[in-house]
């Protein structure tokens, strides 16, 4: 089978199969971490960084992995790119680790890197699987970093903690709980399908 | 059957290969990781005794420095006492106590401190809680622990319990957890002046 061109495989995870509003993954991550910016961002590094190591290696022993145990050894190098990520933030980043508490180890539970696992780097070489990875994490983060912007400006009236919107403005309380993150992730998978992609004319209503 | 052997034998080598990874890492990061848990702890030690105020943003050599200087910690049946001193070490200025209580979504543990003399808090600080952040994660935010400062301790009423809570200012949609750190910092307050009481 020929490699897939890296633009393709890049944009397929960022636009045309992106996690969040084409096949609706990661949801728990981006219900939990989007009230504020700084920790959406960190997230998001994190989730690219094992999405696309774990790719790199899934895609390696593709051959060499019995089919039974894929999961398994899907579950495993998943497992061992978030904790050492965990270990890291620990060590590097102490306040941010703080704040994540135990969202990063939820990485590992996080639907897009075993789906993309099972479905693009177990049949494809290193290369493209890193693309890959790459794209489904910046798709992923380009919708995370948009919900999060919008609910800290309207729940703390900043942006990355600096007043945006000054004394007048009142809080949206709403928009810092998980309820708001709701919300916006409809709105957001709502204006991605019905008003960017209608120009495609291939999209069906869901 | 040589397929069976094979799966094993690889499921075996591949889950060695990650622990040893996952090893290595935690080897080379282990003594950092220590490093910044124990400085958040002094720091926490030191914004709680209220030894340094809760803007204060102390290098890690100075905080250490202070730490050692000016704070001891006892601990008597799983329960933390703190006591700050002043720069030359010897006359007292705070006694602490490291608290926990349950909070909405999960523990919030922290430490309260009074005078010597009982008479007055001189520091507030949460060191951990699992609160939403932004809302009830709000207790953790200066603007919140800073009503307690040099606040009067009340007298106990006839039960014994000390409303260390009134007057504060709630925080807005996060009732529960305001309601947990009114329960918590009582008992802590009651704690804290039964151990005063019984040192003097």
């Amino acid at each position: 089978m020929p490699a897939p061109k890296t633009n393709r495989v890049f944009m397929d995870g960022v636009w045309h199969e992106n996690p969040v509003f084409r096949q609706v993954l990661g949801i728990c991550s981006t219900l939990a971490v989007t009230n504020l910016l700084r920790n959406t961002l960190v997230m998001v590094a994190g989730l690219i960084w094992t999405a696309a190591m774990a790719n790199v290696t899934f895609s390696l022993l593709r051959n060499a992995t019995p089919r039974r145990i894929r999961i398994m050894v899907q579950v495993l190098v998943i497992s061992t790119y978030v904790i050492v990520l965990h270990l890291v933030l620990q060590a590097y980043l102490p306040e941010i680790s703080r704040d994540l508490g135990p969202y990063v180890g939820l990485i590992i539970t996080n639907c897009i890197l075993m789906g993309r696992l099972e479905a693009f780097a177990s049949s494809n070489p290193p290369w493209p699987s890193f693309v890959d990875g790459i794209g489904c994490g910046v798709g992923y983060g380009f919708i995370l970093i948009g919900i999060a912007v919008v609910r800290e400006i309207l729940g703390f009236g900043t942006v990355l903690g600096f007043p945006v919107m000054g004394a007048w403005w009142t809080r949206w309380t709403l928009m810092v709980m998980p309820a708001g993150a709701f919300f916006m992730l409809g709105v957001f998978v709502w204006a991605c399908r019905r008003i960017w992609m209608a120009g495609e004319g291939k999209e069906k209503p869901a | 059957m040589r397929d069976r052997v094979r799966t094993i034998v690889y499921m075996v080598i591949v889950t060695a290969v990650a622990t040893a990874l996952m090893t290595g890492a935690k080897f080379l990061v282990e003594d950092r990781i220590r490093t910044n848990e124990r400085l958040f702890q002094n720091r926490a030690e030191l914004y709680g005794l209220g030894v340094i105020p809760l803007t204060e943003r102390l290098h890690p050599a100075e905080v250490e420095r202070l730490h050692e200087a000016r704070v001891k910690r006892a601990e008597e049946d799983s329960q933390v006492w703190l006591d700050a001193y002043d720069e030359e070490g010897v006359a007292p200025t705070a006694v602490g106590i490291e608290f926990r209580g349950q909070g909405f979504w999960g523990p919030i543990q922290g430490i309260l401190s009074a005078d010597p003399s009982g008479e007055k808090i001189v520091g507030l600080y949460i060191s951990s809680h699992q609160e939403t952040p932004g809302l009830g994660g709000r207790i953790a935010e200066q603007e919140f622990l800073s009503q307690f400062k040099e606040r009067p301790i009340p007298e106990a009423d006839p039960e014994g319990a000390y409303r260390l809570w009134q007057p504060t200012d709630a925080i807005t949609g996060a009732t529960r957890t305001s309601e947990s750190m009114e329960r918590i910092l009582n008992k802590a307050t009651a704690d804290l002046m039964q151990r005063m009481g019984e040192e003097q």
